[in-house]
């Protein structure tokens, strides 16, 4: 369809964006071909070759318990990427699909749902993550929804404002004068027509969900060792800082490659489909 | 009657340059305006009209739109060739323009009377409470009471709002008014009051008009002469009087036979088949010639000139018709 | 080869010619705002014969719209009957309301707003017929056939909406308004936003598909020569109320009413030379919120006395067929 084609030229004019982009599709490479690219598993460990600073066998040097934080952020990065990513979409859908719903009924519907959201909203996402991974337990998958949970009222607020000036098109009222059911109209006819704002939500909110995960990771709270994740490589890697920085910069550096280009990318998808910037 | 010419546009072109096209907007118009007298740009969507307004103030965005060639001589200048400082003193004070939505074209968090004042005391060289004055002046002129000064534009209707706009562009007697559809988003009988308010402040003030419509109805009261436009192009010019019962260009005669009227029986309209062309894709020769019931060979191959008809008549057209108006009872 | 047109065809030119096709009495829409209650349509009466045209006019603000879509039920009424066919509209249920629908459509004014963008002509003129369940094959033929009937060339059925004029696109939603063959279409201002050339298409379509297809027509529009043209009987609204009601000739020799006749004098004409006696209406258009007392019209009226202030005129038959709401006139 040319509309993609010409969402990509537009997404292309800036030299920045093009060159996040591919910095990221460079990062997600890497992660995804882990296995032919990483020189150690990632957990081999060799106690005689512990806390080695970077050089040429270990390329970001070794942790305490002697393995290679270049293959660990390689593997960890797929953690952090998979559960960032998937976390995000479900989100959006989830979220979206409570927002639609919300605003196309109106009202009181309307009120109660939002009120639902609006308690949630009101405990910071970072606490509420850590009661859900705390009252469901640890592990990749409850770490998840927690992020999954705490980021649903945001998108359900963000969905709503679209759909509710889409409510008055008369489109939405054509399709009531030839009887679509409601299930239909919001399927059909609003889900697709706000999809533009939900892909740009979907993609800048892809890094918040792998800061949270890293965080709750940090505190112990989301993936366990022995796991490689960058946000409890930073954690493990905290005790050492002063004499073997590199445990904790690795990682660091890792994610605020991925982070900024990932951002940057979001910012120029939301550039590239607003019809009302000018061509 | 001497009559002296205000502003001459002379072989006017504007391209939109796009990434992959080129929009002709505007394909070699020449027209003047002389003082004192309204003259009626009558077109579809997409005819070129607005271009043409925006092109005479300097009011297109460079890029994408270029003009081509041609001149517009305002008062000796070509207004084409002024460098912008110059243009800005000519904006709202010699020329002005009058949009089509109101709504738009006052800034909701100011009161009217200062929107009307900063036209003023960025043109002359007054003091604030002189500006004033004429302020209240213009506003009673356009039928809005001196009282309102203070008001914001939410509290006035969408009838009163344009009379605001239209104080806002008349406020330093400027010599050409450009109105673009000004009365087309207002209800019948606002737009009946409007259209009789700028006849009185047009002429209180005697200033010239560029009345730009798609109303035929309004061309009738309201200009003496009267260009039609087609594709960027004039395709008749002449007085209104002989557009209208000598009309000659098959596209005129299609948009006469195609309105319904409160005071004929019509059988039936006869819509004019087909669309406008599309800007970025001329055809070549006659660019009405598509859609036109009478072409012939050369229509497709060479594009015809404006010619004289007679008594400042003229047509674009190899095979002028001579149509009158119908009169019925 | 008989289409399923030309079966409807034949059954509608044999139905006896109805009376009270459509019998709408006191019909009454108020929104309620901050401000107070909104009366936007009140008190509106009026009946449309079948294959007959009702033209409504009025100025923004006097309701038209409103009263096209109270009728049609896709707004609640505040009060009032509508009787289609014989039968109470207002007091259906939603499965017999469901199955009203497809006797009554509607053509909005904006061939922009009215179609959905991310939907190709072929969907959108398909989506009524997947809402009766229809066959797929049926409804392909279905939707060629309407293609047709609207002047909509076959290979424009991929196409998305942005890509066509408004002439075209307004096409489109009179095939949808058509596509399950409704008896009564309440066309909302639907030349209103198209160019002039293209008007007079849409305009000779709908009056086609009125002959050909025995439709009646409930036409809403601001502009008074679109409007004679196509109609046979005219209700002028103003500010919710009905303040004339004739047949069309009758209405244009003869208007009574102040307004309509500060309205017909109001349009330009086309011509020169026609010296026009402008009835001029003082001030502004009052509040629908919380009206006052009296005839709506009396502060601007020139010829109001100081009963119209105190009472609200009642619409009353002063010709045969020709109905005024204005006390100066009932005399």
């Amino acid at each position: 369809m040319t509309g993609f084609r010409n969402f990509w030229r537009r997404l292309c004019k800036n030299r920045l964006t093009v060159f996040c982009l591919i910095l990221f599709a460079i990062l997600v490479l890497m992660v995804v071909f882990a296995d032919f690219i990483a020189p150690y598993g990632w957990d081999d460990q060799d106690i005689t070759r512990r806390n080695l600073a970077p050089c040429a066998e270990h390329l970001c040097g070794t942790d305490n318990l002697g393995r290679d934080i270049f293959s660990r952020i390689l593997y960890g990065g797929r953690m952090s990427l998979q559960i960032g990513i998937y976390a995000s979409v479900l989100t959006t859908v989830i979220g979206a699909l409570i927002g639609s719903v919300s605003a196309y009924f109106g009202g009181k519907v309307d009120n109660i749902i939002m009120r639902f959201m609006d308690v949630f909203m009101a405990i910071p996402p970072m606490l509420l993550a850590i009661a859900i991974a705390a009252a469901l337990g640890t592990g990749t998958l409850n770490t998840m929804l927690a992020v999954v949970i705490s980021g649903i009222p945001m998108k359900a607020r963000i969905a709503r404002g679209p759909v509710l000036s889409l409510r008055s098109q008369e489109y939405i009222e054509a399709a009531r004068a030839v009887n679509t059911p409601t299930f239909k109209i919001i399927l059909r006819h609003i889900i697709p027509n706000i999809m533009a704002p939900l892909i740009v939500q979907t993609t800048l909110s892809i890094s918040g969900a792998i800061v949270q995960v890293a965080g709750l990771s940090f505190l112990g709270l989301g993936v366990q060792p022995p796991n490689p994740e960058w946000g409890a490589m930073l954690s493990a890697g905290r005790s050492f800082l002063r004499d073997f920085p590199w445990m904790v910069l690795a990682p660091g550096v890792a994610m605020l490659l991925t982070l900024f280009s990932l951002n940057v990318v979001g910012d120029g998808v939301r550039d590239a489909l607003d019809p009302k910037l000018k061509d | 009657m001497s009559q002296e010419t205000l502003l001459s546009i002379k072989d006017l072109r504007i391209h939109y340059c796009l990434h992959n096209s080129t929009v002709c907007a505007v394909n070699g118009v020449s027209l003047e305006i002389q003082k004192g007298e309204t003259f009626g740009l009558v077109g579809e969507t997409g005819a070129g009209k607005t271009t043409i307004s925006l092109g005479i103030l300097r009011l297109l965005p460079d890029p994408p739109a270029k003009v081509i060639e041609g001149s517009i001589e305002f008062e000796g200048r070509d207004l084409l060739k002024l460098p912008e400082a110059e243009m800005r003193k000519i904006r709202g004070n010699n020329i002005s323009m009058i949009f089509q939505d109101p709504m738009t074209a006052l800034n909701p968090i100011d009161t009217v009377g200062d929107q009307i004042l900063e036209g003023i005391l960025l043109h002359e060289e007054i003091g604030k409470a002189a500006a004033r004055e004429k302020v209240y002046e213009i506003l009673e002129l356009v039928g809005i009471p001196r009282d309102r000064y203070g008001e914001y534009p939410h509290q006035f209707s969408g009838g009163m709002k344009q009379r605001i706009v239209i104080a806002m562009a008349m406020v330093c007697h400027p010599d050409l008014l450009i109105a673009d559809e000004p009365t087309t988003a207002l209800d019948v009988t606002i737009q009946a009051q409007v259209l009789e308010m700028i006849d009185n402040v047009k002429a209180e003030l005697g200033s010239s008009m560029l009345l730009i419509t798609h109303d035929l109805g309004v061309i009738a009261e309201m200009c003496e002469r009267v260009g039609v436009i087609y594709a960027g192009q004039i395709v008749e010019i002449g007085t209104t009087e002989q557009i209208f019962n000598e009309t000659s260009h098959p596209y005129t005669v299609g948009l006469f036979g195609a309105i319904p009227t409160l005071d004929t029986k019509v059988e039936r309209l006869k819509p004019i088949d087909g669309l406008m062309p599309d800007p970025a894709n001329l055809p070549q020769g006659c660019k009405f010639s598509p859609r036109c019931p009478r072409k012939l060979d050369i229509c497709e191959e060479k594009e015809p000139e404006l010619k004289e008809l007679g008594d400042g008549h003229s047509c674009r057209c190899y095979l002028p018709q001579k149509e009158g108006r119908k009169t019925d009872g | 080869m008989d289409t399923a047109a030309d079966a409807i065809c034949r059954k509608r030119k044999g139905e006896r010619r109805m009376d009270n096709f459509l019998k709408v009495t006191g019909l009454k829409k108020y929104f309620h705002t901050p401000r107070g209650e909104l009366h936007a349509v009140d008190d509106i009466s009026f009946t449309i014969e079948k294959g007959k045209t009702l033209g409504v006019v009025g100025e923004s603000g006097c309701g038209k719209s409103t009263l096209g879509r109270v009728v049609l039920h896709l707004l609640d009424s505040t009060d009032g009957k509508i009787l289609f066919k014989g039968k109470d509209i207002t007091k259906v249920k939603k499965r017999e309301l469901q199955e009203l629908r497809k006797d009554m459509q509607i053509i909005f004014q904006d061939p922009f707003s009215s179609l959905d963008p991310r939907m190709s002509v072929k969907t959108i003129i398909d989506e009524p017929l997947k809402n009766v369940h229809m066959k797929k094959a049926e409804r392909e033929a279905r939707v060629a056939e309407l293609m047709q009937t609207v002047g909509l060339a076959p290979r424009l059925m991929d196409s998305y909406p942005h890509e066509l004029d408004g002439g075209r696109r307004q096409r489109i939603g009179v095939a949808r308004a058509i596509a399950l063959n409704p008896e009564f279409i309440v066309c909302d201002e639907p030349v209103s936003a198209l160019d002039v050339s293209i008007q007079a298409q849409i305009i000779n379509l709908l009056l086609d598909l009125q002959k050909d297809y025995g439709l009646t027509y409930m036409f809403i529009s601001h502009d008074l020569s679109v409007v004679k043209y196509l109609s046979h009987n005219i209700m002028v609204m103003y500010l919710g109320q009905t303040v004339e009601l004739s047949e069309k000739e009758e209405l244009f020799n003869n208007p009574l009413h102040p307004y309509t006749q500060a309205l017909l004098s109001a349009v330009p004409v086309p011509r020169i030379g026609v010296k026009k006696k402008r009835v001029l209406l003082k001030g502004e258009i009052t509040s629908p919120v919380n009206p006052k007392p009296g005839c709506r019209f009396a502060p601007r009226c020139l010829s109001a006395g100081e009963k119209c202030f105190e009472i609200q005129p009642e619409l009353k038959e002063v010709c045969p067929g020709h109905k005024v709401a204005c006390h100066m006139i009932q005399n």
